[in-house]
C-alpha cells in the first residue's frame, strides 16, 4: 500500500510532536527536583534546544494548540497510546488549568528564554479554580422551548448575550495573557475555557444523566426499553470528553455504588472505567464507543436473575450458582431483542458473554467451540472485577479499598485477566487509585483525588485532606504529596495506611458530589 | 463527490476557507435554527426547515460550528458527505454530534452544550437524587484504630531512621509497597509488542464471524425452546446481514455452524432439530436474491465460498450458476463449478441442462461432461441435444462425448452431422464414428463413400471414413476398398485415381500387420501410378520397425505430408 504525500507528512509531524513534547515535559519534571546549573537539567534543556533546532528549520514554528479534547502540533492531530500517555495527561492539564489554548515556538528561541519559561512554568503552579467566561450555550429547558416554539426571539436574545459574552471573554484572555511574563520567541495564546468547577458539574450532572438514561432502558420490568442507541452513543461520548478533561474527577465519580441500584451504578462504574482504559490503549473514537456501550450493557443478563439470588448474602448452593451463571448469554439474548438492535454494536454481545471468561479458560461460560475472547470482553473483565470487589454487597462481608483491589488483581494476573491489559489499568488507576481514603504520616485522613501518571509518582497523588490531625472532620484542601518542603527538602505528608472508608462510616463518594454542589 | 462541477464547488470554497484563515486562524459559525452567523452577522438563512442547514446542527444541540486554519480538501470532502448522508436519514435516525465526533476531524469542531442531553434522557424514569449532608463533612471527629495509631508510631520511628540517613528517603509505604510492584507493572518491551499484536488482532478479527460463533454458542447452551428460537433467528437475521455485505465466507461458515449444532442435538433434542431444519429451509428460500444482489453488484467474489452456498441452496442455485456465469465471464470458476454440477447432477442429472446454453460456453462443457460420466439411461439424449448447438465448441465437444460411449444409438445419432455444412464438424463426427468401429452403421458410411460427395469431403474427414471401412471385419467394406485400387486402368484420368491415393495415404497410419494383409489380398494393380503409391507404402511399412525411418531433420508430421493436401 502506498502512502499519500499527505499522510507521511502527517506522520512526520506527528513524530516531530511527541518527541518535542517528550523533551518539554523531562525538562519540566527535572526542574521539579534540581536547579539550572544542575548537570542533569543541562542536560535535558540541550535535548530540548537540539529538537527545537532541528524542527524550526524545517517548520515555520512549533506549535501545540489544545482543541476540546484534541492537542494538534503545527495543525496536525497528535495521537496518543499507552506508551505516552502521561505526556497527553501533562500538557493537557497544564494547558487547562493554565488555560492556554496554544504555546509556539518561533525560530530565534534561546537557551535563557527557554529556562525562563519552565521556571515560569515551575514557580507559578496553576490555579484550579479560575473565573472565566464561558460562551453560554442555552440550557436544555431553553432549547427544548426554542425547538418547540421557533421563535424568532430567542435567537435575538441568543445574539446579544453572545455578543455580551464575546467581549467579556476578549477582555479576559488578554488580561490572563497579560499574566505571563513576554518571551520573545515563546507565544501563549490564553483561551476562556469555563472554569474548572464548572466542567465538574457538567461531568457530574452528565453521570447522574447517564444513570437515568440506563434505568430507562432497564426499567420495564425484566425487558430492556428500547431507547435510542443514537442517545446512548452521544451519552457514552459526552462521558469519554470528561474522562479526556478530567480523568481524576470521572474516575472518582465511580465512587459512587449502590446508589438507586446496583447493577445500575454498576454498569456506568464499568463504562467509565472501560473508557478510560480503552484511551489509554490507543483505541480510535468509534471503537471506544463501541466499548462504552458493550461495557453499559455487559450485565444486562442480570435482570432475568431473581433478586433473591442475587443479593443473597452467603454462599450460593450449586443450583443458585448455575442460575447465576446464566446471566452471560441472557444477556445476549436481551440485547438480541432490542428493537434497535440495528445500531447496537455487535461487540456488546460479546461482552454480555464473555465477562466472566477467565484467561485460564476456568471461568463461564464455558465455550464449545469458539476460540477467541474478545478484546473489550478481556477490557471489560478487568474493570467489573475492580469495581465489584470495592463495592460492598451482602454476600460479601467487606469491600476492598481501591489499593487493595489493585493488589488482589495483581495476583490474579495471567489467571483471572489478561496480563498486559491488567498492567495498563493498573496504571491508569495506579497502585491509590482515586477515591483511597488513606491515613497520612500527619494523622490526618485524606482521599485520593487526583492520581499521577509517573510510576514513581504513584503514592504521591493529590489528596483532599477530611480530616484534621487529631481526627476532627474538615472541609481541607487539595494537596499535592508530590511537593517537597523548601526548608526540609523532605516530604511534609506521606501516605502510611490506606484505609477502608466503611470502617469509619464514611461514604468516600459523597465527597466528590459534594465538590460540585458547593 | 467524483463530478467535475462538485470537485471545482470544494476547490472554491477551500479557497475561501484559506482566505479567511490569512485574517483569522478559525472561522467560528454562530449556529441558531435557521441561520448561520459569522462575527454577529447573518450569514445563510433558510426558514424552511426540512430544506435548512442550520437546523441540521441545531436539531442535535449544536451551536457553534469552527473551522480551523489547516482545513484539508478531504476533510470539506468528509464533512458533506457526512452532511449529505445525514440528510437523507429520518431525522429520529441522526445524530450529527455523534458522527462529528467519531470522524473527529482536525480542523473542524463544534460546540454543543451537555444539557442537550436532558432533552433526550429522563423524559420517563428518574432515579433517586443523590442526598449528601453538608454538615456530615466538618462534624464530629473520626477516631484512628489502635491498628492505625500503631502504623503512624511505626511510621514516625522509621521517617526519623530515614531522614537521618538521607531526607529525601522514599517513606515507609512507598519502600514496602511501591518498589516492588512497580517492577510488576512495567510494560516490558515484549508486552508492549503483544499488546500491538492484540489491538491489530481485535481490528483483523471479522467482528461478523466472531458473533455468528457466539450465537450459536448461546443457542447451545439455552436450553428453553422459546429463548432458543429466539437466538435461533437472530442468527439467521444475521447471516442474512452479512450475505447482503458480501461476506460469503461468514455466510458459509455460519451455515456450516447450524448444521453441525443440528447434528448434535439430532439424538438428544428432536424438538431444536425442528427449529434448526426450519431455519434451514428459510434461508434457503432468502439466500438466492441476496446471492443475485451480491453479482449485480459485479465486485469480486469469495467464489469458493459462492460454490458451498450454491450446494447449501441445492438445485435451485443451478439458475445462479447461470447468472454467474454471465456475470463473471472472465472468472475462472471451472473446478469449482465442476465439483458443483457433479454433486447436482448425481441429485437430477436432467435439471442441469436448465442452465445449459450456448453463450455458457464454460459451464456447459462442464455440464456435458458431467452427464457424460454419468450412468443415466437417458444421457445420450441429453447430450444430443448439444449436437444442435449454434456453438461449435459445443457441438464437438458433444461429437467427442458421444462418441466416447460405446452405445448403437451414438453413431446412429452423430451420422447425421456428416452431412453438417461446417467442415470441423464433420471432421470431428468422422473422426467420432471411426472411434465408435460400430458395424452397424457400416452400410450408410459405405453408402456415404459411395456417394458423390464423398470427393467434396475433407481429408480428414475422407481418412476417417476410409479407415473406418478398413476396419470394419465385414468383407463387404474390404472389397469395396479394394476396388478403389484395382479398378482404376492404366490410362484412366487422375480424377479416377484419387479415391485410390487417398485410401493410400489412410493406409499409412494404420498397423502394419493389417496393412500387409490387406495389400496381400489386393494383389496386381494396373495403374502405374497407383502401383508406385503402393510401393512407397510398401517402403514405409518394411522401414516402420526400423529405427532409421525417419530420415534426418525430417519430423513425423512433416514426413506425414499428406497426398490430400496436395488437392
Amino acid at each position: 500500500m502506498t502512502t499519500k504525500p499527505s499522510e507521511s507528512k502527517e506522520a512526520h509531524l506527528t513524530l516531530m510532536g511527541l518527541e518535542l513534547l517528550s523533551k518539554i515535559y523531562y525538562l519540566y519534571r527535572t526542574a521539579h527536583l534540581y536547579e539550572p546549573n544542575n548537570y542533569l537539567f543541562i542536560q535535558q534543556l540541550q535535548d530540548l534546544l537540539q529538537t527545537l533546532d532541528e524542527i524550526l528549520v524545517k517548520e515555520k514554528k512549533a506549535q501545540f494548540q489544545l482543541r476540546a479534547t484534541t492537542l494538534l502540533f503545527n495543525k496536525t492531530k497528535l495521537k496518543f497510546s499507552h506508551v505516552n500517555y502521561y505526556l497527553f495527561r501533562f500538557i493537557k492539564d497544564e494547558f487547562t488549568n493554565r488555560q492556554i489554548a496554544s504555546l509556539t515556538f518561533y525560530p530565534g528561541v534561546k537557551e535563557k528564554e527557554v529556562i525562563d519559561f519552565i521556571l515560569f512554568l515551575k514557580s507559578s503552579p496553576p490555579k484550579k479554580e479560575k473565573s472565566q467566561l464561558k460562551p453560554q450555550a442555552p440550557s436544555a429547558k431553553g432549547k427544548k422551548e426554542k425547538l418547540d416554539k421557533k421563535e424568532k426571539k430567542d435567537v435575538d436574545f441568543q445574539e446579544g448575550d453572545r455578543e455580551k459574552g464575546e467581549v467579556a471573554r476578549r477582555e479576559e484572555e488578554k488580561a490572563k495573557e497579560e499574566e505571563w511574563p513576554n518571551f520573545p520567541h515563546i507565544k501563549i495564546e490564553i483561551t476562556a475555557i469555563g472554569e474548572l468547577a464548572e466542567r465538574k458539574k457538567n461531568a457530574t450532572r452528565v453521570y447522574f444523566l447517564s444513570l437515568t438514561h440506563l434505568k430507562e432502558y432497564t426499567s420495564q420490568k425484566k425487558e430492556l426499553n428500547p431507547k435510542n442507541l443514537l442517545t446512548t452513543k452521544r451519552m457514552i461520548q459526552t462521558l469519554f470528553d470528561h474522562i479526556i478533561e478530567n480523568e481524576s474527577f470521572l474516575l472518582g465519580m465511580t465512587s459512587i455504588k449502590n446508589h438507586d441500584e446496583y447493577t445500575l451504578n454498576h454498569s456506568l462504574n464499568v463504562c467509565i472505567l472501560a473508557l478510560g482504559l480503552g484511551r489509554r490503549l490507543g483505541l480510535e473514537r468509534k471503537e471506544l464507543v463501541e466499548l462504552g456501550i458493550s461495557a453499559f450493557f455487559h450485565d444486562v443478563g442480570k435482570l432475568d436473575i431473581p433478586l433473591e439470588i442475587l443479593n443473597k448474602p452467603g454462599k450460593l448452593d450449586e443450583n443458585e450458582r448455575q442460575v447465576i451463571e446464566t446471566h452471560p448469554y441472557k444477556g445476549v439474548q436481551k440485547l438480541l431483542q432490542l428493537p434497535h438492535m440495528k445500531g447496537l454494536p455487535l461487540q456488546a454481545l460479546h461482552v454480555a458473554m464473555e465477562h466472566h471468561c477467565r484467561e485460564d479458560d476456568r471461568g463461564y461460560p464455558r465455550y464449545r467451540g469458539k476460540k477467541n475472547i474478545s478484546l473489550f470482553s478481556k477490557i471489560v473483565k478487568i474493570v467489573d472485577y475492580y469495581d465489584a470487589i470495592t463495592t460492598s454487597r451482602p454476600y460479601r462481608k467487606k469491600s476492598f479499598t481501591p489499593a487493595e483491589a489493585i493488589s488482589l488483581m495483581m495476583d490474579k494476573v495471567g489467571k483471572e485477566f489478561d496480563p498486559v491489559l491488567f498492567k495498563v489499568f493498573a496504571s491508569m488507576v495506579t497502585l491509590c487509585p482515586v477515591g483511597t481514603l488513606v491515613l497520612l504520616n500527619t494523622g490526618e485522613m485524606a482521599i485520593v483525588y487526583e492520581t499521577k501518571t509517573e510510576p514513581s509518582q504513584f503514592l504521591r497523588p493529590k489528596l483532599k485532606l477530611i480530616t484534621d490531625e487529631q481526627g476532627h472532620k474538615i472541609d481541607g484542601p487539595i494537596v499535592d504529596l508530590a511537593e517537597i518542603d523548601e526548608e526540609t527538602k523532605a516530604y511534609p505528608r506521606s501516605i502510611v495506611k490506606f484505609l477502608n472508608p466503611e470502617e469509619y462510616g464514611l461514604k468516600v463518594s459523597d465527597y466528590f458530589v459534594a465538590e460540585v454542589r458547593g | 463527490m467524483d463530478h467535475p462541477s462538485i470537485g471545482q464547488f470544494i476547490d472554491n470554497l477551500q479557497q475561501k476557507f484559506n482566505d479567511y484563515f490569512k485574517l483569522s486562524p478559525t472561522l467560528d459559525l454562530e449556529v441558531t435554527e435557521t441561520a448561520f452567523f459569522l462575527e454577529g452577522n447573518k450569514i445563510y438563512e433558510e426558514t424552511q426547515l426540512n430544506r435548512s442547514l442550520p437546523f441540521l446542527f441545531y436539531k442535535d444541540g449544536i451551536t457553534r460550528l469552527s473551522f480551523h486554519e489547516g482545513l484539508t480538501r478531504e476533510e470539506i470532502i468528509q464533512f458533506f458527505q457526512l452532511l449529505l448522508e445525514i440528510s437523507t436519514l429520518p431525522p429520529e435516525e441522526t445524530d450529527i454530534v455523534v458522527f462529528l465526533w467519531e470522524m473527529d476531524f482536525s480542523h473542524i469542531d463544534y460546540f454543543a452544550p451537555d444539557d442537550f442531553l436532558e432533552t433526550k434522557i429522563g423524559q420517563e424514569t428518574e432515579i433517586a437524587p443523590y442526598e449528601i449532608n453538608p454538615a456530615d463533612f466538618t462534624q464530629g471527629v473520626i477516631q484512628l484504630t489502635p491498628e492505625d495509631q500503631a502504623t503512624l508510631l511505626h511510621y514516625g520511628r522509621q521517617a526519623k531512621i530515614n531522614q537521618d540517613r538521607d531526607p529525601s528517603l522514599s517513606p515507609l509505604l512507598e519502600d514496602k509497597l511501591l518498589l516492588p510492584s512497580l517492577r510488576k507493572l512495567e510494560l516490558q518491551r515484549e508486552e508492549e509488542e503483544r499488546l500491538e499484536f492484540i489491538l491489530q488482532k481485535h481490528r483483523e478479527l471479522s467482528e461478523e464471524e466472531e458473533t455468528i460463533h457466539l450465537l450459536v454458542e448461546t443457542i447451545f447452551m439455552e436450553e428453553k425452546i422459546q429463548p432458543f428460537t429466539q437466538v435461533l433467528h437472530s442468527l439467521s437475521l444475521l447471516i442474512e446481514d452479512t450475505l447482503r455485505q458480501g461476506k460469503l465466507a461468514v455466510a458459509a461458515h455460519a451455515l456450516d455452524h447450524l448444521l453441525q449444532l443440528k447434528s448434535e442435538f439430532q439424538k438428544t433434542q428432536p424438538e431444536k432439530v425442528l427449529h434448526i431444519e426450519k431455519t434451514l429451509d428459510s434461508l434457503q428460500e432468502k439466500f438466492p436474491p441476496l446471492l443475485r444482489e451480491q453479482m449485480d453488484q459485479k465486485k469480486p467474489l469469495d467464489m469458493e465460498s459462492l460454490f458451498l452456498l450454491f450446494e447449501f441452496i441445492g438445485p435451485s442455485s443451478l439458475n445462479l450458476l447461470g447468472y454467474l456465469a454471465d456475470t463473471y465471464p472472465d472468472q475462472n470458476i471451472h473446478d469449482l463449478a465442476h465439483s458443483y454440477i457433479q454433486k447436482i447432477g448425481a441429485q437430477n442429472i436432467s435439471l442441469l441442462l436448465t442452465i445449459a446454453d450456448d453463450r455458457r460456453e464454460k459451464i456447459t462443457l462442464t455440464i456435458m461432461q458431467t452427464i457424460a460420466q454419468t450412468d443415466d439411461a437417458h444421457r445420450l439424449t441429453y447430450l444430443a441435444r448439444f449436437l444442435r448447438s449454434h456453438n461449435p465448441h459445443l457441438q464437438k465437444e458433444a461429437i467427442k462425448l458421444i462418441s466416447a460411449i460405446k452405445d448403437p444409438k451414438a453413431a446412429k445419432l452423430l451420422l447425421p452431422l456428416l452431412n453438417d455444412p461446417q467442415a470441423e464438424i464433420r471432421k470431428e463426427v468422422a473422426r467420432a464414428i471411426c472411434r465408435l468401429n460400430q458395424p452397424s452403421v457400416a452400410e450408410e458410411i459405405l453408402g456415404k463413400v459411395k456417394d458423390k460427395s464423398f470427393f467434396e469431403r475433407t481429408p480428414t474427414e475422407k481418412k476417417a471414413l476410409l479407415s473406418y471401412l478398413f476396419h470394419l471385419p465385414e468383407d463387404k467394406a474390404s472389397e469395396f476398398l479394394k476396388s478403389f485400387l484395382k479398378k482404376p486402368w492404366w490410362w484412366s484420368p487422375a480424377s479416377r485415381l484419387k479415391p485410390a491415393l487417398w485410401l493410400i495415404e489412410t493406409l499409412k497410419d494404420e498397423k502394419t500387420e493389417e496393412v500387409k494383409i490387406f495389400l496381400d489380398k489386393v494383389g496386381f494393380v494396373r495403374n502405374k501410378r497407383i502401383r508406385h503409391a503402393l510401393q512407397g507404402l510398401r517402403i514405409k511399412l518394411e522401414s516402420s520397425s526400423s529405427p532409421d525411418y525417419h530420415s534426418p531433420g525430417q519430423s513425423q508430421k512433416e514426413n506425414k505430408k499428406s497426398i490430400f493436401k496436395r488437392k
